[in-house]
């Protein structure tokens, strides 16, 4: 016969706040520290992929006006790029691991679309690719899809 | 000299999914490997790293994020950046339903709404590259 009293439910233990607070505290966590580093995180992925872009591509300047031209000799992957989207890519790691653990996905993730959005803006603008009205629609339609994908 | 986009196991169009897979299941074995280390119950951040890399699981993460990595920069080689960055958004879908059918975490319905948002999305960027093996 088990005449033992129940042992009391074990008292919770404080633990490392490893995972990320509860959104209810989410006005102290927009500091201008942290907005700081959200702003440097997307601007690091978004240079960063640009120079990765600009160390891969086969010619100088692919622009549709030289379609018709016969294609320009194959050229290497360029060093001097590579290094720097590489370091690039580096500080964006950096920067979005430690914001992982700071923030929810809810309220980090609509900046993970605004980054994929400003990115596509900037190969647009700065690479010159060629864009179609469908392709912004699904730009669009990725970019608030990724913004909605971290809603807890 | 070519202009051609390289065929077989070079396929610029598989390397894009292969990227895609290798991110996600870096992503997942990171979490595993992470889980094991917050088993540990290390209080510090650098304890909690330690305990992390120990995990052979995190290894075999960081070994596909390498993998990846070199895989994307194949990718941006042959196809457009703002074609083969929103696709490989995809990730956003394959982390949650990988999460769901390997590790047992559930989805929200929100999420839900995102992953048919991403996906509609996807197939209006997905034809550009399409066109691109067409013309193969």
């Amino acid at each position: 016969v088990n005449i033992l009293p129940t042992p009391p439910p074990p008292a919770p233990t404080p633990t490392a706040p490893l995972t990320a607070p509860p959104a209810a505290t989410s006005p102290d966590l927009f500091t201008p520290t942290n907005i700081a580093l959200i702003a440097l995180s997307v601007a690091a992925l978004v240079v960063g992929q640009v120079l990765l872009k600009l160390a891969m591509r086969r010619t100088s300047d692919p622009s549709p006006s030289q379609a018709a031209q016969p294609p320009p000799a194959r050229t290497g992957p360029r060093p001097a790029f590579l290094a720097l989207g590489i370091a690039c890519m580096t500080v964006w790691f950096m920067t979005w691991l430690h914001l992982l653990g700071v923030f929810p996905l809810s309220l980090l993730f609509p900046f993970e679309g605004l980054a994929s959005v400003l990115l596509s803006l900037a190969a647009a603008c700065i690479l010159r690719e060629r864009t179609s009205l469908r392709l912004w629609c699904g730009v669009a339609l990725v970019g608030l899809g990724v913004a909605l994908v971290g809603w807890a | 000299v070519t202009n051609q986009p390289p065929r077989g196991l070079l396929n610029p169009t598989l390397h894009l999914f292969g990227s895609a897979l290798l991110v996600t299941a870096a992503e997942l074995l990171l979490k595993v490997g992470a889980s094991a280390a917050a088993a540990g119950k290390k209080a510090s951040i650098a304890g909690g790293i330690a305990d992390g890399l120990a995990s052979p699981w995190t290894w075999a993460g960081i070994v596909c994020y390498v993998l990846s990595f070199l895989s994307w920069l194949h990718v941006l080689r042959w196809v457009p950046l703002i074609v083969a960055f929103n696709l490989m958004n995809g990730v956003h879908i394959l982390v949650p339903v990988g999460s769901w059918l390997v590790l047992g975490e559930s989805i929200p319905p929100a999420r839900w709404v995102g992953i048919g948002l991403i996906t509609a999305g996807l197939f209006l960027i997905a034809k550009p590259l399409a066109k691109m093996e067409e013309r193969l």
